[in-house]
């Protein structure tokens, strides 16, 4: 049996059990914006199945994974990023400062890559 | 059957600055997970403290030690705190730390993805922190219901640093909350099919589930909010929509609260009574019927706005009652016909049972409208999500650290300083929160900062304050017992306990890649492959020929490709 | 009086279940620890039996059997909760920060009241007679809570939240009872049932008819 096949049918089935429940409150007649944000949600179940099921036919029969290198690209990145939220809070402008960490991040990221 | 020969003591490496470096930028699932959790229980003493302050301002009717407007923020940072910061990073960092380790999964799945998500929920942790410094800091509650919350009603930087860090610390928890399903989907070992996946880590994958689809609503919530306090608006519709789309994230997060700390008293249940997890496909089918209807409560939260249809959510969350009554029945299940052993992670796990029932039967009574309606941000709702928190979720915890501290440390922890936390937490949290449901019976409303004299609040509220100083002085123990066992490295083996899962075949603390030519995955018949190996070894001494038990869930769900007759090579 | 009568019926019934539930785990745990006790002593192993399958489609049944009874009760008492009485008179109660308002529609007659460290609020009621109350809010949300009646109600601004009811003679402090800002611990009210006659002699000697709800 192949270990990867029972995978993203887990997924659907979740994603099957929220739609049950979404069509429960569509009977109960909850407004339509409320029944889409829940509906929106199992969709994004399904979804999220499909692409397990994409996933892991690609990765059939691997048991060899390619080590990660050090997370520095991933520290710069987040350092980047928090910098930018922090600077919209008090100016945006200050903002801009975190296009040098997310450019760093993103060269670190490539030269892990080829390297 | 305890292991008689110690390993020789670990030679202590020299610790070097670069050595510590390495670990803020590690990319093994090990160390991110410790980081998250470590990070996380810290914040939880610093939370813990902000709810003695506010225990102490609620000691006595009419007091003023801390401002109205200091009780609002601390009121708001615990809250946000203790959810955001703390107990959803403990839930993810277990799964980022164990979830390869019991799949037989070298690491995890994008490790830098992980690691990304624990620094932004960093990231939100100091923006959320500092929000306190500057002025205007957050003081509407974690929910931060529109338009209290908007530029108009709370004007200031703070709450938009509270906005911010709220969304930091999602963002952090949603990629965890990917790259651990995804580990658990598409990375098993060899013979590690879904239906032989511990309760664990089944736990940890509904609890995955929820948080990719709770944490997006966290966020439009925010954006939301957001946009409020840059162009402040107040239309009942976009209030009313702020409150579904924050409790359509805010509902399920007490689940993704609740989950693994479950799977964790479930193991520990399942190694201390010597046998097997009872009802385990039931349980499966239970977790992820649970895992759903949980998504269908959120609008209980709203039971008071009369705007909702109050009998769907009251529906959905009495349905709750049947998935969580299997999972009891399973729970019972492993320990009746258990020879049990009591060691410091059993007597958590064994509390939570009747601990969480209170907080879960309390729960399925505020699920009905009429008893809502007055319960609703009263003292009672306090009482009982505290029950499902502290008195369950975390009790789960500390089962789980005392359970896994020896694998991820390799050093054995004092089981008397051990007990000693266990018997004054465990007073200390029935003799906070029992009171608050008899508080909230007599109508003190929630979020209060303090109380008239002459409304019978008093001693109860004061008997309340004495248990949370109950609970500090026990967590004080556990810190000490952290720092004097870590004094006395008394090393581990790799299997202190008798585990039945697969991290209990690796060295403790594990190696980089988990399993090594010398401590390699082991052969994975059942969701407890090391109980299987003991069983068949010891039915073998015995004299070999003898059958299995009927009801013994022995190799699966066939077609594993592991017939049961004859071994293989592993 | 419906907010109380539902409450009851619903807690009455539903914490009868919740206690035996509760004892019945207690009792599987002192199970569990005499099992292994016997265990011990005897030096039997742990039973390797992993699952009851009959017995947990009974179990999954009875609870199933208890859920749609707690449905039933929890959708019956919301009913009764929500029955309205057609009422007598119309107060509408505004809350705002961080006080109430009292409107006594028909009628010039407005109570209100500053609350934080001053006088609050009475909202008088006509003890035995039917009245409406339209619940909401001048600024953020607010929550109106008469915890001895069983009523609870939040205040929107931009809505109105509707209920009727028949409220008994007595006394009653309210709260509010959702998070509003800075004085939500101090905003507070007061109601208070009369008779009728007696309640329209309030309602007379505070600007209003002579005769609200009393009959000739």
């Amino acid at each position: 049996m192949k270990i990867t096949s029972t995978a993203p049918r887990v997924v659907a089935l979740w994603g099957v059990f929220n739609f049950v429940l979404v069509a429960v409150l569509i009977g109960f007649g909850e407004q339509p914006t409320v029944i889409a944000i829940y509906a929106s949600a199992a969709a994004l179940v399904e979804i999220i199945a499909v692409l397990v099921w994409l996933g892991a036919r690609r990765q059939e029969g691997r048991t060899i994974w390619r080590q990660a290198p050090n997370g520095d690209a991933a520290v710069i990145f987040a350092a980047g990023v928090v910098l930018a939220a922090l600077g919209i809070c008090f100016y945006p402008y200050v903002a801009l400062l975190a296009i040098a960490p997310l450019g760093m991040a993103a060269l670190t990221a490539l030269s892990d890559r080829n390297g | 059957m305890t292991a008689t020969r110690r390993p020789p003591p670990l030679a202590r490496p020299a610790t070097r600055r670069a050595d510590r470096m390495e670990w803020l930028v590690s990319t093994d699932h090990k160390r991110i997970g410790l980081l998250t959790i470590g990070t996380g229980l810290v914040l939880f003493y610093a939370f813990g403290a902000l709810a003695m302050t506010m225990r102490t301002q609620l000691a006595r009717p009419d007091q003023h030690i801390l401002t109205n407007q200091q009780y609002n923020q601390i009121m708001t940072l615990h809250g946000t705190g203790m959810i955001a910061l703390v107990v959803t990073p403990f839930a993810l960092g277990l799964g980022v730390y164990l979830v390869p380790l019991m799949i037989g999964a070298p690491t995890i799945a994008a490790p830098r993805a992980t690691l990304l998500g624990y620094w932004l929920y960093v990231g939100g942790a100091i923006a959320i922190i500092l929000g306190c410094a500057v002025p205007g800091g957050a003081q509407s509650g974690w929910w931060g219901y529109l338009p209290l919350s908007n530029a108009t009603y709370s004007p200031g930087t703070g709450a938009n640093l509270w906005v911010t860090g709220v969304s930091l610390a999602a963002c952090g928890m949603l990629i965890q909350s990917g790259t651990v399903a995804w580990t658990i989907l598409t990375r098993r070992a060899p013979g590690m099919t879904m239906l032989h996946l511990p309760v664990f880590v089944w736990t940890e994958l509904v609890t995955c589930f929820m948080g990719l689809t709770a944490f997006p609503s966290l966020l439009s919530a925010m954006g939301l909010l957001a946009w409020n306090r840059v162009h402040p608006a107040n239309i009942n519709f976009w209030n009313l929509l702020y409150e579904h789309m924050f409790w359509f994230y805010g509902h399920p997060v007490v689940y993704i609260m609740f989950f693994p700390f479950v799977g964790c008293v479930a193991e520990v249940l399942a190694t201390f009574s010597g046998r097997r997890n009872f009802a385990y496909k039931s349980t499966v089918l239970a977790l992820l019927a649970f895992a759903a209807g949980s998504m269908a409560v959120w609008g209980h939260h709203m039971f008071t706005s009369g705007q909702v249809v109050n009998d769907y959510y009251s529906l959905t969350s009495n349905f709750l009652a049947i998935p969580a009554g299997v999972e009891y029945f399973a729970l019972l299940g492993t320990i009746i016909g258990g020879r049990l052993r009591y060691p410091t992670a059993m007597l958590f796990g064994l509390a939570f049972i009747p601990q969480f029932l209170i907080g879960g039967l309390t729960g399925i009574l505020v699920g009905s409208p009429a008893i809502d309606y007055q319960m609703n941000n009263s003292y009672f709702i306090v009482g009982h999500f505290h029950y499902t928190l502290l008195a369950g979720s975390i009790f789960g915890l500390f089962a789980g650290v005392y359970y896994w501290l020896p694998k991820a440390t390799g050093i054995m922890f004092s089981e008397r300083l051990g007990k000693l936390h266990f018997v004054l937490m465990t007073i200390g949290t029935n003799v906070t929160f029992l009171p608050m449901f008899a508080l909230g019976m007599l109508g003190m409303p929630r979020r209060v900062a303090t109380y008239p004299a002459n409304e019978g609040l008093n001693a109860l509220n004061l008997t309340a304050t004495i248990g949370a100083f109950i609970i500090g002085c026990s967590l004080l123990v556990f810190v000490y017992n952290l720092y004097i066992s870590n004094y006395r490295k008394v090393p581990a083996p790799p299997d202190p306990w008798q585990g039945h899962t697969l991290e209990w075949a690796t060295s403790s603390p594990p190696p980089r890649f988990n399993f090594t030519a010398e401590y390699p995955v082991p052969r994975i018949r059942s969701f407890a492959p090391l109980l299987d190996i003991r069983e068949r070894a010891s039915q073998a001494a015995a004299g070999g020929g003898d059958r299995a038990e009927p009801g013994q869930d022995g190799a699966g769900d066939g077609g594993a490709g592991h017939g049961g007759a004859g071994e293989e090579a592993p | 009086m419906q907010f109380q009568r539902a409450f009851s019926y619903a807690f009455g019934t539903e914490t009868k279940i919740a206690e035996v539930v509760f004892g019945l785990v207690l009792l599987a745990m002192l199970v569990a620890f005499g099992q292994s006790a016997y265990r011990r002593r005897k030096r039997m192993e742990p039973s390797r039996r992993a699952e009851r399958n009959v017995l947990e489609l009974c179990y999954v049944g009875l609870l199933a059997v208890v859920v749609a009874f707690d449905v039933f009760v929890s959708f019956s008492a919301n009913a009764e909760w929500w029955h309205d009485p057609r009422p007598d008179m119309t107060v509408r109660v505004t809350g705002f920060q961080w006080c109430w308002d009292f409107r006594y529609l028909g009628t010039p007659v407005n109570v209100s009241a500053r609350c934080a460290g001053g006088p609050i609020p009475t909202l008088v009621l006509p003890a035995g007679r039917p009245v409406r109350l339209q619940i909401t809010s001048d600024d953020v949300i607010h929550g109106f809570w008469i915890p001895g009646l069983r009523l609870k109600l939040d205040a929107y601004p931009d809505h109105v939240n509707t209920v009727s009811f028949t409220p008994p003679k007595g006394d009653w402090v309210g709260h509010c009872s959702q998070l509003c800002g800075l004085y939500h611990s101090e905003m507070m009210f007061r109601v208070r049932a009369l008779p009728a006659a007696a309640f329209d002699r309030w309602v007379h000697a505070h600007g209003g008819p002579g005769r609200l709800v009393s009959t000739r």
